[in-house]
């Protein structure tokens, strides 16, 4: 029987952690970590999320990353070197890789804890939208990263446990 | 430097532009992309039986359609491309995604998030032991 994954500190720091390290490395910027809150309900907020599976014998979790326009517009000009004004489908693929990674990160510093998780390709969301049951009204943390380099773009990732 | 004839295979546009780029720097100029395993390995074969084949390949491990790893096994099986050098670029950090990669016939294994100072160092690692 595989260990069922709980959310403490110490995970919560790994994810910090695991997105601080993405960015940083991919953007050269360093993050600056704002508000972690523990939330009732998962609920979307902005217009781009990205929602990757965290899977053990059954799915137990999501990792959900949440942007803006102007941010991710920001990030995705850092990585291509271009001046994208309109989210096309080169914008929305940084989303998506973005999540995969910081996943990638979080999946081996779990596995430190015995946890043994497989990881969905990541889907991307466009717009408002309800999540499934068993992950709104599941036990949910949402922290929010602010780039060092511009504070007012603001990047949230919730992990949020099934129900 | 010789230029060399190189495949960047992973589903996120943002992974190969970054390692076109890095590569770009170190002067090679070739590059071919897939978006997929089997995009990837007819890409390879229709290379190979036109007497133009690949000399490197970048490949991402989780994909849709064929994954990184089993494009690496097809390309040991298949004759042409048993040799090629084949570099693992995944999210999959975990010590037996890296023995399961180099037991596979990987060359090397390249961890994301990538910055492009480590990408740089790795891909002259990768091109002093290939040459």
């Amino acid at each position: 029987m595989m260990k069922k994954l709980e959310i403490t500190e110490q995970i919560l720091a790994e994810l910090q952690d695991s997105v601080s390290e993405t960015f940083n490395a991919v953007l050269a910027e360093k993050m600056v970590i704002g508000s972690k809150t523990r939330m009732d309900k998962l609920e979307s907020i902005s217009e781009i999320t990205s929602q990757v599976s965290l899977f053990q014998e059954n799915l137990e979790a999501i990792l959900v990353i949440c942007l803006d326009k102007q941010t991710l517009l920001y990030i995705a000009n850092k990585v291509f070197g271009s001046l994208k004004t309109e989210i096309d489908e080169s914008v929305k693929s940084c989303v998506n890789e973005f999540a995969n990674m910081i996943f990638g990160v979080l999946k081996t510093k779990l596995s430190k804890y015995g946890y043994k998780f497989k990881m969905s390709i990541p889907s991307l969301i466009t717009g408002t939208h309800e999540f499934s049951s068993n992950i709104k009204n599941g036990e949910s943390y949402q922290i929010q990263f602010l780039l060092s380099g511009v504070p007012e773009k603001v990047i949230s990732v919730n992990l949020c446990l099934t129900n | 430097m010789d230029d060399l004839k190189i495949l960047i295979v992973d589903d996120f546009e943002m992974t190969r532009v970054m390692i076109k780029n890095n590569l770009k720097e170190l002067g090679f100029s070739i590059f071919e992309e897939a978006e997929n395993g089997l995009d990837a390995f007819n890409k390879l074969k229709l290379a190979k039986d036109s007497n133009v084949p690949f000399d490197l390949v970048f490949c991402d491990w989780n994909m849709p359609v064929m994954s990184g790893i089993d494009l690496l096994k097809r390309c040991r099986k298949t004759p042409g491309l048993i040799l090629l050098p084949f570099i693992m670029v995944t999210a999959e950090a975990e010590t037996e995604n890296v023995i399961m990669a180099l037991k596979a016939g990987a060359n090397d294994y390249i961890i994301k998030p990538i910055s492009a100072e480590v990408l740089k160092k790795k891909i002259e690692t990768i091109l002093k032991k290939i040459r």
